[in-house]
């Protein structure tokens, strides 16, 4: 392995209740890198981010996934997030009586990260401020009640309190109105650095707009089509995914 | 096994108003004629009478400063001086009868008293802190009886703590706990209880409130402990106006058994009742709980309710709700709504992806679900408490 390469997919080959989902994607997400995969509905990508992020019901039937040059796949959902990776939801389910204050706390002890009660509050309100948010969201609990707007700034809230190597972000654009999107993409941005790589999952090409990725992949029925850099992003907006559905049947495709 | 306790005998030892006496004595031969009760799912057989010795265990009444100030009387009534034997002799029994089954008589013919009296106009902050605890060997008895008087317009706060007890044999323990409030008109009373009884112990519970004209009962109980458990709780509505509210939190692990009633009896016109009940079980742990709206002639305009909200941790637990209704007036409202469901795989998998190991996860899930009920405890450090039983009930599962 390559000294301080964050994320490695190889070949991976997933199925969903026997279907055949995943097809052999290979992409390698470098330290401080940004990627965005691009596809159409029901292409994989979320199959993809979940099966990343540990889901049991994602089964893995062939191929490899390295994180920091070790494999990840025999390890639970809760070990791979110690090891590093982060999913943001693209649906952010509610946990009541939870309150989101301490279950970020919750989790950072679960890193071996416990920090002083003065500390952890301070630093949580900054992060709450650099998200443009209000300060009572700590109190609430989980996702109880929150706009689709909330649910995403409240992942992207976890994520800059976790500081991941890797996170995944799947369509965290997706229902969220433009001002949203800005909120968000900043939020990212500021956490960006070489410390921390990022895959983009998503439909749309909005929110690269705002989170300018170095590398651009198109994943269409279960493989990485297309892989480029930002200009693969206009191209997209120019021309929607049909060139691509006709090339991949023309034979064109291919990695 | 030891000689059984002779009753009487130990009656005529005890140094005490002579009232009491007479009430233990009479209470003492009722229980000798009285069986043990028979009810629907819950079988307390295994209770071995035989086993238990004289009855012993601590009791510790708490009052706040301030309420001594504002003339408020607490405490066991051998200690309070003759001008409070009348009230106290007058409540003894009335709410909860004596003679109504062989466990009421017996904690009548044994029971410690306690008497609180909150003068008419008193509103205490703090809350009054009564705890009642049983001794760690097989063989102990402790029963209490809570005699409370709210006077007009008063507001007050209890907070009932039962504990201790065996956790080796399961029915060589018994504690029962009776509550007899009387609620006067405008008066506000908050009843809270931590109950956690050890795993051993058979208990028994039966509060009953009569609430006055516009007044209000608020019972705000976690039944956590004990190895087979019946309580629950009565609000009797007799005036107009006059509001109940239950609010039950219980969590069966182990092989524990919970038997939980709540019962609201609507006489008054525009009398109000919502009872809300939170169960977990967990392992091979068994609920019931029975939450009866009775609505009698006269209660027009009553308004009686009730929700339950189940969750299973385990596939060998069992829950059962039992809601029941029975009205005879019209222009009323009654309703009943149930729940029932395990963890949620979506939400464990959201947790487990932010570093949660699965019992952390279903700690907090099962935390969480208490939380809206546990959020109202206005002790801290009761709150606390409570949530530290719940955190070694799921650890006690691991």
């Amino acid at each position: 392995m390559a000294e301080g390469l964050a994320l490695e997919i190889d070949n991976l080959q997933v199925a969903v209740e026997g279907k055949q989902i995943l097809r052999g994607v290979t992409l390698r997400v470098g330290p401080g890198e940004v990627h965005a995969v691009m596809g159409p509905n029901g292409s994989g990508k979320s199959t993809m981010a979940n099966t990343l992020a540990g889901h049991p019901r994602y089964e893995v039937t062939g191929g490899d996934v390295r994180l920091g040059g070790e494999s990840i796949l025999s390890l639970g959902a809760d070990e791979r997030a110690r090891a590093g990776l982060f999913l943001a939801f693209q649906y952010p389910v509610e946990v009541p009586g939870v309150k989101v204050a301490s279950f970020i706390n919750a989790a950072l002890k679960a890193r071996g990260r416990t920090l002083p009660f003065v500390q952890f509050r301070k630093l949580l309100l900054e992060k709450i401020a650099l998200l443009e948010w209000d300060e009572a969201v700590a109190a609430r609990y989980l996702n109880e009640g929150f706009s689709g707007g909330e649910r995403k700034r409240n992942e992207i809230l976890q994520m800059a309190m976790l500081e991941p190597r890797i996170a995944i972000m799947d369509e965290t654009d997706s229902g969220l109105d433009v001002d949203s999107i800005k909120i968000v993409s900043r939020g990212v941005n500021s956490l960006r650095g070489p410390n921390m790589g990022v895959l983009i999952i998503t439909h749309y090409e909005r929110i690269l707009r705002y989170i300018e990725p170095d590398f651009v992949h198109v994943m269409f029925e279960g493989r990485l089509v297309r892989s480029g850099g930002p200009e693969l992003v206009s191209e997209i907006e120019k021309r929607g995914y049909d060139w691509i559905r006709d090339e991949v049947a023309a034979g064109l495709g291919g990695q | 096994m030891g000689v059984a306790l002779d009753m009487q005998k130990w009656i005529g030892a005890q140094r005490e108003p002579a009232w009491l006496g007479v009430r233990r004595r009479e209470a003492g031969t009722a229980e000798a004629d009285l069986e043990l009760p028979r009810w629907d799912r819950t079988d307390i057989s295994g209770l071995d009478l035989a086993a238990l010795r004289a009855p012993g265990g601590r009791i510790q009444v708490h009052l706040p400063p301030q309420a001594a100030q504002a003339g408020v009387v607490a405490g066991e009534v051998s200690t309070l001086g003759p001008e409070h034997q009348e009230v106290a002799a007058a409540e003894f029994g009335r709410l909860v009868p004596v003679a109504t089954g062989k466990l009421e008589a017996r904690n009548a013919a044994l029971g410690r008293v306690v008497l609180v009296l909150v003068p008419p106009g008193v509103a205490l902050e703090q809350p009054i802190e009564l705890v009642y605890e049983l001794p760690s060997d097989p063989g102990a008895q402790l029963h209490t009886r809570t005699l409370v008087l709210l006077g007009r317009g008063a507001e007050a706060r209890l907070l009932q703590r039962t504990l201790g007890g065996t956790t080796r044999t399961r029915g060589q323990a018994l504690a029962s706990a009776v509550v007899e409030a009387r609620v006067g008109d405008g008066a506000q009373l908050q009843f809270m209880e931590l109950q956690s009884w050890a795993d051993g112990v058979y208990a028994f519970g039966q509060r009953t409130a009569e609430v006055g004209r516009d007044a209000r009962v608020h019972w705000l109980l976690a039944e956590l402990g004990g190895g087979l458990v019946r309580s629950g709780t009565r609000s009797v509505l007799g005036a107009i106006g006059g509001g109940a509210l239950s609010q039950v939190v219980f969590f069966a692990s182990g092989a524990q058994h919970l038997d939980l009633l709540a019962t609201m009896v609507h006489q008054g016109q525009r009398t109000d009742g919502l009872m809300l009940a939170k169960g977990v079980v967990s392992g091979h742990g068994r609920s019931v709980y029975r939450g009866t709206s009775e609505i009698l002639r006269g209660a027009k305009g009553c308004n009686s309710q009730q929700k339950e909200n189940m969750l299973h941790l385990s596939p060998h637990a069992r829950s059962d709700a039992i809601p029941a209704l029975f009205i005879k007036e019209n222009e009323v409202q009654a309703g009943h709504a149930a729940t029932t469901g395990k963890l949620d795989e979506e939400q464990l998998f959201y947790l487990a992806s932010r570093g949660l190991p699965r019992r952390e996860a279903e700690r907090l899930v099962v935390q969480g679900f208490f939380a809206p009920l546990l959020e109202r405890i206005p002790v801290p450090a009761v709150r606390e408490a409570l949530v530290d039983l719940v955190d070694r009930k799921i650890d006690g599962e691991a």
